[in-house]
């Protein structure tokens, strides 16, 4: 049964229901305030007055049919929430923001839905009643509605269940992300290398021309599975007070210490492992146990930016002055050109999954309606691309000539390790590259270590910090420190 | 009238003289939201005439201006918030270190920071007694930025190297970093503090 009243109450509240999700704040989170003040405007005293028409026309119609009008009821139910949040909100700006203040703004909103309700049936008392006989006429069995509901129910979680135990339908995993402790931000990891210190000069941030001392930030990764991440789910970027990523160390060198520098990119800085677990520290607690003396391997990645043509500068600046033994640059090659992807792999399409993927059932009826393969296979010729488009491979090797000139002149040696990229190492698209990195250091008479062959065969996804990120973890990173260490220190 | 149909009447006649000064109190807080994110527009209102008006709603307007931040254009809130009364926008400043969006706290930190001097006495006492770690360590980021401003924090900061928590402990060696540089006598402090308990947050 439904009357005029219950029709035009229930157009009222859908009227005003979508405003307020359109506007989404609107009648949500309220204040009481003693006065309006000049340029209030109409939109949100129309939404009021909607909302208002609504209600009362509501429970006219209740009144008139004894409540029995469905369309008023459901024109009530709409209003509700927004009825009970304005009368709710005042108490939570009492309460204060506060754990206790949550919890207590959702228990009263529940009891004040509840208090809503029963006041609505007992203001009505003829409605009770004439609903009672009704409600024991049905108790023969349930009504087709509940039938209909329940089976609906039944169905939904039985094919839930059936998804997740063939399954099928996975979860997408989020982007990595950067936290800043403190500052509660949240940035995506591809902003690690453009973050710059704010106006400081180089003498105010150390040695490094990128990161502030002491500076701390997080990577959050969405469901990792490597038990060096923290319960959850970052690993912790800790810069020393010279703003590298870095146990403190004193820059005199000690009596007798053996010192190297390395510099690089996001390999050598670490990207999605703890600090311990870089190569860099790798490589120190191994020469440490074989040499038998004081040991310092200072990790400059990304102190310069991500390109050997800053890491020239940052040596001649600072690094030289650090009085290392050794000068090591992990050369990344994704440096010799812009091209060159990190990823041997096309990126998988980013689709946004109901539910935040959450159910399996709709992941897969999505999947199957649109589906988008992960990791298709693009068989690129980086090597033939280096080679149309010389200039920063040009570059990069002009970069390596001048270091390692100023560096022989200062008694250093340099070696140069071209890291392998973690990426398609069953079809491996970089190996062209690795050749061209060893000629042109033995035709210059550079120290090179080439990792290459310590990564070949190997499990990639063992390798990765996480599918979404292929940077080598810990074990890749143990990889490239024993390797350098085996180089520097064989047995 | 049975008693329980009268209560549920009273129910009702109170919802009815309740809510509409509640819906009149959001028009005037989603009005005053529009007049302060029009000050960074290409028409903006009269500055005295906003402060007048966000003054007139008392601590409701603080609020508006606080939700502000965490807007696409925060600028003209922050500058609202650092010329009004500091016992005034501080408390709920420090109080939105802890809200529920993550926008919002940011906005609250850097508010606090830009105030200055005023703000540091409440992000001192955030640092030492709350009881939620992320609230302590936005008080120790916002004071990071205060330089000579924020010294008077120094021994408390100092003292949440100790923390329990370790983001708290490395954010307060930052904000000490930050403070502190060109300091030599207290970074030989706490690099002997460190020394003696094997912490690299120390």
């Amino acid at each position: 049964m439904s009357s005029r009243a219950g029709w035009l109450a229930l157009w009222a509240s859908l009227g005003h229901a979508a405003f307020a999700l359109r506007a989404r704040r609107v009648f949500l989170a309220l204040g009481p305030v003693p006065v309006l003040p000049e340029g209030a405007g109409g939109r949100e005293a129309l939404a009021a007055l909607v909302l208002g028409v609504a209600v009362v026309l509501g429970l006219l119609a209740l009144r008139r049919t004894r409540g029995r009008d469905a369309v008023a009821v459901v024109a009530l139910a709409l209003a509700a929430p927004f009825v009970v949040d304005a009368l709710v909100a005042p108490l939570t700006r009492a309460l204060g923001p506060g754990a206790a203040g949550r919890w207590i703004f959702i228990a009263t909103t529940e009891a004040a839905l509840v208090g809503l309700l029963w006041a609505g049936r007992a203001a009505w008392p003829s409605a009770a009643l004439a609903a009672a006989p009704r409600a024991r006429a049905t108790r023969r069995g349930p009504s087709r509605p509940v039938v209909l509901l329940v089976a609906i129910v039944v169905a939904l979680l039985l094919g839930e269940g059936l998804a997740r135990a063939a399954h099928l339908g996975a979860r997408r995993y989020s982007n990595p992300m950067l936290l800043v402790p403190g500052d509660e931000r949240r940035v995506p990891l591809s902003e690690i290398a453009l973050f710059r210190p704010f106006g400081l000069s180089a003498e105010q941030v150390g040695l490094s021309a990128r990161w502030r001392p002491y500076l701390f930030l997080k990577g959050w990764y969405d469901r990792p599975q490597w038990p060096y991440f923290d319960a959850s789910g970052c690993v912790d970027y800790v810069f020393n007070r010279y703003g590298l990523r870095d146990h403190d160390f004193e820059l005199a060198k000690a009596p007798g210490e053996f010192r190297v520098v390395a510099i690089g990119d996001s390999f050598t800085f670490g990207v999605g492992v703890q600090l311990d677990d870089c190569w860099t520290e790798v490589l120190e607690r191994g020469l440490r146990e074989r040499l038998g003396r004081p040991v310092e391997v200072i990790n400059a990645g990304f102190a310069s930016g991500y390109h050997p043509g800053g890491y020239e500068r940052w040596i001649v600046d600072d690094g030289i002055r650090l009085q290392p033994d050794v000068v090591a640059i992990g050369l990344c090659l994704n440096d010799l050109h812009t091209g060159i992807s990190l990823y041997a792999y096309a990126p998988p399409e980013h689709v946004e999954q109901p539910l935040d993927g959450r159910s399996a059932l709709l992941n897969a009826l999505q999947s199957a309606v649109r589906p988008h393969p992960e990791h298709a296979w693009t068989p690129p010729d980086y090597a033939r691309l280096v080679r149309d488009e010389p200039q920063q491979w040009d570059e990069v090797q002009a970069a390596l000539r001048r270091t390692h000139e100023k560096l022989a002149a200062a008694g250093i040696r340099l070696l140069v390790v071209p890291l392998p990229m973690v990426s398609g190492l069953a079809h491996y698209p970089y190996g062209e590259l690795h050749a061209l990195v060893a000629a042109f250091c033995e035709a210059e008479g550079i120290e090179h270590l080439d990792l290459l062959p310590r990564f070949l065969g190997q499990d990639e996804r063992s390798l990765w910090v996480h599918p979404t990120d292929q940077h080598p973890n810990d074990k890749g990173q143990r990889l490239i420190g024993e390797g350098v260490l085996e180089y520097l220190a064989p047995r | 009238m049975r008693p329980r149909a009268a209560l549920s009447r009273a129910l009702f006649a109170a919802f009815v003289l309740v809510a509409p000064p509640l819906l009149y109190g959001a028009s005037v807080r989603a009005a005053l939201a529009r007049d302060v994110a029009a000050l960074a527009g290409t028409e903006p209102p009269p500055r005295e005439a906003v402060v007048a008006r966000v003054a007139a709603c008392g601590p409701c307007g603080v609020d508006v201006l606080i939700e502000a931040l965490a807007g696409p254009t925060p600028v003209p809130a922050m500058n609202l918030l650092r010329a009004a009364s500091p016992d005034a926008v501080v408390p709920p400043l420090v109080a939105a270190l802890d809200d529920l969006d993550e926008d919002v706290r940011h906005g609250a930190g850097m508010a606090l920071a830009y105030i200055g001097a005023d703000a540091v006495p409440a992000l001192d006492a955030a640092l030492e007694r709350s009881p939620v770690p992320h609230v302590r360590a936005s008080a120790a980021w916002a004071l990071s930025f205060m330089g000579a401003a924020g010294t008077p924090a120094l021994p408390a900061l100092q003292a949440a190297l100790d923390d329990k928590d370790k983001d708290v402990r490395y954010v307060a060696r930052y904000a000490i970093a930050q403070l502190s540089s060109g300091n030599e006598a207290f970074w030989t402090a706490v690099d002997k503090a460190r020394a003696r308990s094997g912490d690299p947050a120390r």
